[in-house]
Formats: structure tokens, C-alpha cells, sequence
């Protein structure tokens, strides 16, 4: 579809990326011109120049005051909701009529930048990169946001993207995004029912989020979801900064703690060794002239940032616990894991995911901190082709919000176990095809009966005693931290009979089990159910319909 | 999906006459959302606007396909060189090859003219692979190479661009004939695949075709006149009967030429007389020439067929209105005639009812005893005297109604007795 290029846009808090889908069918996250795939977002005003992404990032240590980042964090949101840094590294902001405005000094004069108008100015700066790189117009754009964004928050971003010049073809979820990316349940085998549940991790820069995602022939419901914003790639780099800042302390006797300055160069240096971290062992940390013309020069081991860093993962492993509960689910019931943001990579962040599960997938194939942006080009380029009313039309609530069944549907087998065929939270309407054996030998007709189930009760989580965290002790204690946990899927029984449907004039003479026979189950939104057996070698079938 | 679960035999319980029972409905679905993104939903969404069932949007997204499909199928290159070959045609001497049908030895009969460089490259790869001695002889067969020098033979002709300009300007699969004049086919239809067969020896590119009915007078205009001054390329070098180069001599040489540069140019001559003809048949027999004809003819004289009508209608007017007054005449005539007629009958009548009414008169005067009074008989003489005095009388009276009255008078006098006195008055008044 050379005729209608369309982009990727992940617009994060601190960095944005763009997604193509490159000639050779794959999707890739290009670079802007200053070879960075993550754009940082920032604008920054001079007395000579406006900066946007990469440029605006380099000189944030000299014009802290006026340089605008996460602006995104305020969008659509009013001045009254947001607490304001207000110190010498961040901008002055200003209420105007109620919403929150940046006060920046652009050649000597005082500029007033609303929040749109930077994150406008930010889109504007992507859009065009994309452009460069392509070296064609840009057709249409899919962006996402995160499942906490309000509709007006939506609503902000849209306005700012279409004064940025850019075509929304649809805003979409982050980890469904990411979901995309990583083509979790999508491949779909005809006939076969596919429930999948992923857990999507996004640590960020500066926020953590969890979503619970579910993938029902190939459609995705979100079961679960929480953030915390305390949590972030830039929780480590404080971490980290505050290390740095006590040895540089330890070393040269200057107390750095309050100097705004020397603190920013720090964070820019330690956040290159954290990343360096995620692969070696050991990364070197230098920080020129931290403060009187003096030099930090060390080599910080990976052990000893994961020890400093230790209640930040129990934080995130805390707040994952925390949402299985409140999606009522088992650790054992989450089929894959995927992994979104840089943060991700850090090697401990994964092994403490063990902690939680064990067994489960953790998908890594695609780069953490580009797979939202990859998800949001996969669905601009299946929507590329559509009239933009076409689009609207499909994101109605009409087809977005669907009945879903509440309770599992199924068979029971015969030890008296639920075999559920439909599960529960299945959007309608639904058709699943089964494939049973006969039972005994010689048999004339078969009974098929199905019942709706009821979820049992979810094993009872064991407390574990909590361990005063030891940071001074030797790294074999972090093994012995680690609990088995027994993971379990969750588990049913039968309830109520639904139907019971009877496939008479068999083949004679066919022994126990060979014979085929095709149930096919159809719920429909008027939860009508349909129920078909057929025999497949002799075609013979019934219909049964409910009233 | 197979499950590990057998279907047991109904239960004793079951009757046999119903194949199914429903017990009760499932749980009342609650609302959510999907996420509205990837192809499942795509296909969710376009089963729910369009209300279609899960085998229906299959149907529909497979003839989708298969339509897409059959789009890209037809500039699905890779064809070339496939076709089945002709036995006689793998047996032919190379010595010949100057008769050899180049592009089907090749394998490139569908293409022809059209075929081009990549297609035939990759149809003589294919043929030659097929066809090397050393593949032939690999596979037991005779080290028989006629055919693969046939096919470098073509092969080299049909990528040298004068030769195969030759070879294409005497083609014999493509037909050279000028279609039948009278033939009652649609014009269309038989001259189209023509202009499009020749326009391939045009110098000039690209050449104008024939059009439909709807196209513009201008542009067949200008397809007539590129025609007519069409610039062809077409040589027939390819039919030299004598090998020039192959004379023994230089004066040999000079002859054939020179014989094969008459017989070149008698050809070309032929050659552009047929085309004239197919252009000459083209333009007469056009539907849209002749429409535009009438056309022009109708507009150029538009003024004068305006006079001519107008005369028309003023003849047409003056004739009408001679024979309206042509019709009042004869009227009037007619109306004249009936009216004498009338006029002549009248008096006919008025003169028989007055001789009636003069006999009346003189019957009346001879029953009463010739008005003499009753005790005298009339002599001859008085009868005599009475009659000359009714003569007298009558012709005292003028008209029957005088008559009449005179009669009525006379009547009356009989009646009263006094007929004399009454007839004398009378005499008297009248005379």
C-alpha cells in the first residue's frame, strides 16, 4: 500500500517512538535524525531557537526553566488536578482559564505554552520526522494511550495530533498495542477456541502499568488494570543518583544533595550505566565536573544497584499481586507476559517476576520500550485501506461493547470434572466446534448434554512471613527469598443444565472412541443457543435450537 | 479442537422420539467492552454491522480474496514459455529456421509482438533448459540437437530489434486481410481487432483506435487522419529470394540486391495499398462518419432548408386557401340554383291555383244560373254577356289571393241569394 503510508505513534510521557511497516513486511521503529528510536519528548526554547525531541533533551541541563517535558501527564487535565513541581529544574507553570500552562522565556520575551500546544508542537516535531525518513506524506496515524486515560484526555490528544497536521485513523490502549506487537493470541486456528490471558508490564520512565488482557479468538478484553506512577525507570535512576551523589560525597567531602545542577548531570550519567546494567554485569558511571570542577569516576557492579533498587521491585511485584486479586485470578491462569518499556530489560526485574510465575512465558522477542509503538503501526497498516467513517463506525459502542457470557459453558466429563467449551467473559456472539469419541462400543446414539459451570473458589494464597529486607547481607539470601508458590488454574464445577441433545442412528459396529462426532456450539446475542452434533464420517447430524 | 471426552449413550430415561430438550437459558450475558483493535475484531465488527454469521463474513472475505486474487492473477507474470509444443515442430531442420514460427519455438505464441524483452528471456532460460543436449543426453535420449539450434535461431533473431522488426513485419500468424466491405458484422466488432493488429507497424506511438460510438468527432477525425498519413515500419526483408550475401561475385551481389530491393519495394507498395484500403472500407462504411455527415449537412444548410420549409408552408397556406374559397363559390351556386328552382315551381303553382281558382270561379258562375237573378232563364246571349264579364273580371283581378277573395265574395253571394249584386259590385270594383 504504497499509496496510503501510515505510522505508529507511541506518545509516551518522556518518549515518543514512531512504528513502520518497513518493504520487507516486518514492522520496525525508525530513528528520527538524530538516530535516537526514542524521541525524548521535549521542547526547549532559547534565545535563538525553538528545539523539539533529541535536541531539546541535550539541553536540558543548561535551560532546565525552559524546557517542557512530560507534558502529556497534564493533558486534559485542569490546573487544579495537577501538583506542580515548581523548583529551578522545571518550568514555571501558570493556570490559564483553568487549564495548565507553561510561563517560558523564547528570545527574551515571555511565551505562554499551553499543555495542547506543546504536545501539538511534539506531534508535529514526530510527524515530520516520519516524513523525512519515509520521504513520503504520511496517509494516516494510529496512537495510543493508556488504559487510565479519560475520554477527555483522548479527546485532548486527538485535537492535539490533528492541529499537528497528523490524520488519527484511532486512538488505541497501550498494552493492547503491545499485545499487537507481540501477535499475542492472534493466531487463531479455525474452529479452535483460544483463550488466552497475557499480563502486559509496562514500566515506563516514570510510571508503572499493569493490564490484565484477555484474547478470545483473537478479540481482546481488558480484565485488569492499575498504575502507579512511583514506580518507573526513573525511580531506579534516583536510586542511582542518590548512590552516586553519597559516594561522590564519600569521596570529595561535597554534599551534592541540594545542587539541582550537579543532580541532573549525575542522572543523565548513571542513566546510560543503568541501561548498560541490563547487559553486563558491571557498567562504568562518569559524571564530569559534578560539582567544584571535580570528577566521578567508578564502576558500578549489577548487584549493588539491584540491592539498592530491591524495594522498587517488591513494589512492582506487590502491585501485580495486587491486581491478580482484584481480577480474581491465579498467577497460574496467565498464559503469557509481555514486556513493554525499557525498564523491562533489567534482568532482576524478570527474575522477580519468577517469584510470582514460574513457568509462564515471558515474552521478550520484541524490544520492550518499542512493542506500543510496533502494535499502533500493525493496526494503522489493517485499518490503512478503510474510509475514515468506516472506522468510527467499528468504534462505536455499538460494536465495542458487546454481552459477554458470565458463567462458563461446558460438559461434564466422566469423573464429574467441568470441561468448559465457552468460557466465561466471552464476548457474543460465539461459536466453538468440538470433536468427542463415542463411548462404547457398538453404541446407536450418543447424549450430549451441556452445562453452564460456576468458578470454585480460588486456592487460598499462603501469607508469607514478610523478611525484613537485609540490603547488607550476601547475595545467596535473595535466592532463599524466593517462595515456591503452587500455581493453579482456576477451576470449576457444573451448575445448571442447559440442553441435552441426542445424535440417534450411528454406524453400527464402530468401537469405543472411533467414531467422530462434531459438536458445534452457538451462542448468539439474543443468547439463543445452538447446539449441533454431527457424525463426520456418515454425515449424519441434529440441529438443536433453544427457544 | 478434539477433546479427550466420550459421549455416553442416552440415558434409559430418554424417549426416543425427541432429539433434544432444553432446560434453561444461559445466565443473562453482562455488557463489556473489546478493545477495538486487530484483524479478529475487524472481522467481529464487520459481522456485526453487516449482521452476518460467522460462515457468512468467511464467504464474503473468501470471494473477497478470491476476487483480489483474480485481480493480481492477471499481471502474474511467469507464464511465458509454458505452452504445449507442437511434435512437428520439435522435428524441424535448423537449416530452415528462416520458416520457423520464431515466437512459438520459443514458446511465446500468446504474446507475439507484445512479448517483451523479460518474457523473452525468461521463456528461452525455460526452453533452453529443457531442451539442452546435454539435458536430453542426461536423460538417456540421443544427442539430438535440432531443436535447441532452433531455439537459439529464434532467440537470437527475436532479440536483435531489426530482425525481429523483420520477422514481426512478415509474421504469418497474424492475418494480413482486409475485412469483406459488405460484411453485416458490427462495425465495431470487425474493425477494431484491425486497427489494433496494424497499429503495431507504426512508427509514430502511441496510435489512435477506433473508439465507440460515443467518441468525439474530433478525435475520429483525428484517428482517420493518422491513418491515412500512417507511418509504417513495416520491411520485408525477411521474404529476399536471392542471399545477397552469399554471391560469388560483386556484380552478383549488385544484381541480387537489386532484385530483392525491387521485390522489397513492390511489397512495401502492396503492403501500404491494403492498409489504404482497410482505412478507405473503414471511413466508408463508419456509422459515426455518416452521422457526422448529416451533421454538417444539416447545419450548412440550415439556412436555406429554413427558406424552403417556410415556402412550403406559404404554398401550402395558399392552396388551402383556394380551395376554401373554391368551395364557398360552388355553395353559393348551389344555393342560387335550388333557389330558382324554387322560384320557377312556386309560380308553376301559384299559375295552377289561380287557372283553379278562375275554373272555381266559372263553375261557380255556371251552377248559379250565370248570376242572373233565379226567375230568368239565361239566354245564350246573356250567358255570353255574363261569361265576357267574368272574363272581364278575372283579369280585373290580379293573384291568387284577389281570386280568392273575389271567389269567397261570390260564394257568399250564393249563399245569401244575392249572387248578382255581389258579382256586379265586384265587376264593378274590379274593372
Amino acid at each position: 500500500m504504497s499509496d496510503s503510508v501510515v505510522i505508529g505513534i507511541n506518545f509516551g510521557v518522556t518518549n515518543s517512538s514512531i512504528g513502520i511497516l518497513g518493504k520487507n513486511g516486518h514492522f520496525s521503529v525508525i530513528a528520527n535524525a538524530d538516530g535516537d528510536r526514542m524521541i525524548p519528548n521535549a521542547i526547549g526554547f532559547s534565545d535563538e531557537e525553538e528545539f523539539c525531541g533529541s535536541q531539546a533533551a541535550h539541553q536540558v541541563v543548561r535551560n532546565p526553566k525552559n524546557t517542557l517535558q512530560a507534558f502529556r501527564n497534564y493533558l486534559g487535565k485542569s490546573f487544579t488536578e495537577i501538583s506542580v513541581p515548581s523548583d529551578a529544574a522545571h518550568p514555571d507553570m501558570i493556570s490559564k482559564d483553568g487549564a495548565p500552562a507553561y510561563k517560558v522565556e523564547f528570545k527574551g520575551k515571555e511565551h505562554i505554552v499551553t499543555v495542547p500546544e506543546a504536545a501539538s508542537k511534539q506531534l508535529k516535531h514526530i510527524h515530520e520526522e516520519a516524513e523525512a525518513y519515509l520521504g513520503s506524506k504520511i496517509a494516516g496515524a494510529v496512537l495510543a494511550v493508556p488504559v487510565y486515560f479519560t475520554d477527555k484526555q483522548r479527546e485532548e490528544l486527538r485535537k492535539a495530533a490533528t492541529a499537528a497536521g497528523i490524520n488519527v485513523l484511532q486512538i488505541i490502549q497501550e498494552p493492547v498495542a503491545a499485545a499487537l506487537a507481540y501477535n499475542f493470541g492472534q493466531e487463531v486456528a479455525k474452529n479452535d477456541a483460544q483463550d488466552k490471558t497475557a499480563l502486559v508490564l509496562d514500566m515506563g520512565a516514570t510510571s508503572f502499568d499493569i493490564t490484565i488482557l484477555n484474547s478470545r479468538n483473537g478479540i481482546y478484553t481488558v480484565l485488569e488494570t492499575a498504575h502507579d506512577v512511583t514506580i518507573g525507570g526513573e525511580s531506579f535512576d534516583q536510586e542511582l543518583v542518590k548512590f552516586v551523589a553519597a559516594e561522590f560525597k564519600k569521596k570529595t567531602k561535597i554534599d551534592v544533595a541540594n545542587n539541582k545542577k550537579s543532580l541532573l548531570k549525575i542522572k543523565t550519567s548513571v542513566e546510560i550505566t543503568k541501561k548498560n546494567l541490563s547487559r553486563t554485569p558491571n557498567a562504568p558511571c562518569s559524571v564530569e565536573s559534578v560539582a567544584e570542577g571535580m570528577d566521578y569516576h567508578a564502576t558500578i557492579a549489577r548487584m549493588r544497584m539491584e540491592l539498592m533498587c530491591n524495594k522498587l521491585y517488591a513494589k512492582c511485584n506487590e502491585l501485580i499481586n495486587h491486581v491478580l486479586e482484584k481480577a480474581k485470578i491465579t498467577a497460574g491462569a496467565i498464559d503469557e507476559i509481555l514486556l513493554v518499556g525499557g525498564a523491562t530489560r533489567m534482568p532482576k526485574f524478570q527474575n522477580r517476576l519468577r517469584d510470582i510465575f514460574p513457568e509462564t512465558l515471558i515474552r521478550t522477542d520484541v524490544e520492550s520500550d518499542e512493542a506500543i509503538a510496533i502494535g499502533c503501526a500493525a493496526q494503522a497498516s489493517l485499518i490503512a485501506g478503510f474510509e475514515k467513517e468506516d472506522i468510527e463506525a467499528s468504534t462505536k459502542e455499538a460494536v465495542t461493547v458487546t454481552p459477554h457470557t458470565v458463567k462458563p459453558i461446558g460438559v461434564v466429563g466422566s469423573k464429574g470434572e467441568f470441561i468448559t467449551i465457552i468460557p466465561d467473559h466471552t464476548p457474543l456472539p460465539v461459536k466453538r466446534v468440538f470433536e468427542f469419541g463415542n463411548a462404547e462400543e457398538g453404541q446407536a446414539a450418543v447424549y450430549f448434554a451441556l452445562f453452564e459451570g460456576e468458578q470454585d473458589p480460588l486456592p487460598v494464597k499462603e501469607e508469607k512471613p514478610a523478611k525484613p529486607a537485609k540490603e547488607n547481607d550476601d547475595d545467596d539470601s535473595e535466592e532463599e527469598e524466593e517462595d515456591e508458590i503452587v500455581v493453579a488454574k482456576p477451576t470449576y464445577h457444573q451448575t445448571t443444565q442447559l440442553a441435552e441433545v441426542v445424535l440417534a442412528g450411528l454406524p453400527a459396529g464402530a468401537k469405543a472412541g472411533s467414531l467422530k462426532i462434531e459438536a458445534t456450539v452457538q451462542v448468539d446475542v439474543t443468547n439463543k443457543v445452538t447446539i449441533t452434533l454431527r457424525e463426520k464420517s456418515s454425515g449424519k447430524q441434529v440441529r438443536a435450537q433453544s427457544a | 479442537m478434539v477433546l479427550d471426552f466420550l459421549l455416553p449413550s442416552p440415558p434409559k430415561s430418554w424417549s426416543a422420539d425427541k432429539t433434544s430438550a432444553f432446560h434453561a437459558g444461559i445466565t443473562a450475558p453482562t455488557k463489556a467492552a473489546i478493545q477495538p483493535v486487530g484483524r479478529h475484531f475487524l472481522a467481529h465488527a464487520r459481522r456485526h454491522i453487516h449482521s452476518r454469521t460467522f460462515s457468512e463474513d468467511e464467504k464474503h472475505v473468501k470471494e473477497a480474496e478470491a476476487a483480489a486474487a483474480t485481480a493480481n492473477a492477471d499481471d502474474d507474470a511467469g507464464s511465458e514459455g509454458d505452452e504445449p509444443e507442437d511434435p512437428a515442430m520439435l522435428k524441424r531442420d535448423p537449416r530452415d529456421w528462416k520458416n520457423q514460427d520464431q515466437y512459438a519455438v520459443l514458446g511465446l505464441s500468446k504474446y507475439r509482438y507484445k512479448a517483451t524483452e523479460e518474457q523473452i528471456r525468461r521463456a528461452h532460460r525455460k526452453k533452453v533448459l529443457k531442451h539442452h543436449p546435454d539435458k536430453k543426453a542426461a536423460h538417456g535420449g540421443l544427442n539430438d540437437d535440432a531443436f535447441f539450434k532452433c531455439i537459439q535461431k529464434a532467440f537470437e533473431t527475436i532479440m536483435d530489434p531489426v530482425k525481429r522488426r523483420q520477422w514481426d513485419s512478415v509474421d504469418p500468424a497474424i492475418p494480413d486481410d482486409v475485412p469483406n466491405p459488405k460484411s453485416k458484422q458490427d462495425f465495431f466488432k470487425l474493425y477494431t481487432p484491425v486497427f489494433e493488429r496494424e497499429a503495431r507497424f507504426s512508427k509514430v506511438e502511441p496510435v489512435p483506435m477506433l473508439g465507440d460510438m460515443t467518441t468525439s468527432q474530433e478525435v475520429v477525425e483525428s484517428f482517420y487522419d493518422f491513418w491515412y498519413k500512417f507511418d509504417s515500419w513495416r520491411t520485408f526483408e525477411w521474404m529476399d529470394k536471392e542471399d545477397a550475401e552469399g554471391a560469388e561475385s560483386r556484380d552478383d551481389k549488385r544484381y541480387y540486391e537489386k532484385k530483392n530491393k525491387a521485390e522489397r519495394a513492390k511489397l512495401k507498395k502492396e503492403d501500404n495499398a491494403r492498409l489504404r484500403q482497410i482505412v478507405d472500407q473503414a471511413l466508408a462504411v463508419d456509422p459515426r462518419i455518416k452521422i457526422f455527415k448529416e451533421q454538417a449537412h444539416q447545419k450548412r444548410n440550415a439556412k436555406r432548408f429554413e427558406k424552403e420549409a417556410a415556402e412550403k408552408k406559404a404554398a401550402e397556406e395558399a392552396a388551402a386557401a383556394a380551395a376554401a374559397a373554391e368551395a364557398a363559390r360552388i355553395a353559393a351556386e348551389e344555393a342560387e340554383k335550388n333557389a330558382r328552382e324554387d322560384q320557377k315551381k312556386n309560380k308553376e303553382l301559384l299559375k295552377r291555383a289561380v287557372r283553379k281558382e278562375k275554373k272555381n270561379l266559372k263553375a261557380l258562375i255556371k251552377d248559379n244560373n250565370y248570376f242572373m237573378p233565379a226567375d230568368k232563364t239565361p239566354s245564350a246571349a246573356d250567358v255570353e254577356k255574363q261569361l265576357e264579364l267574368l272574363d272581364n273580371l278575372l283579369e280585373g283581378t290580379k293573384g291568387l289571393d284577389q281570386l280568392e277573395a273575389v271567389r269567397k265574395a261570390l260564394e257568399d253571394g250564393v249563399k245569401n241569394g244575392n249572387a248578382a249584386e255581389v258579382f256586379s259590385a265586384e265587376l264593378a270594383k274590379r274593372s
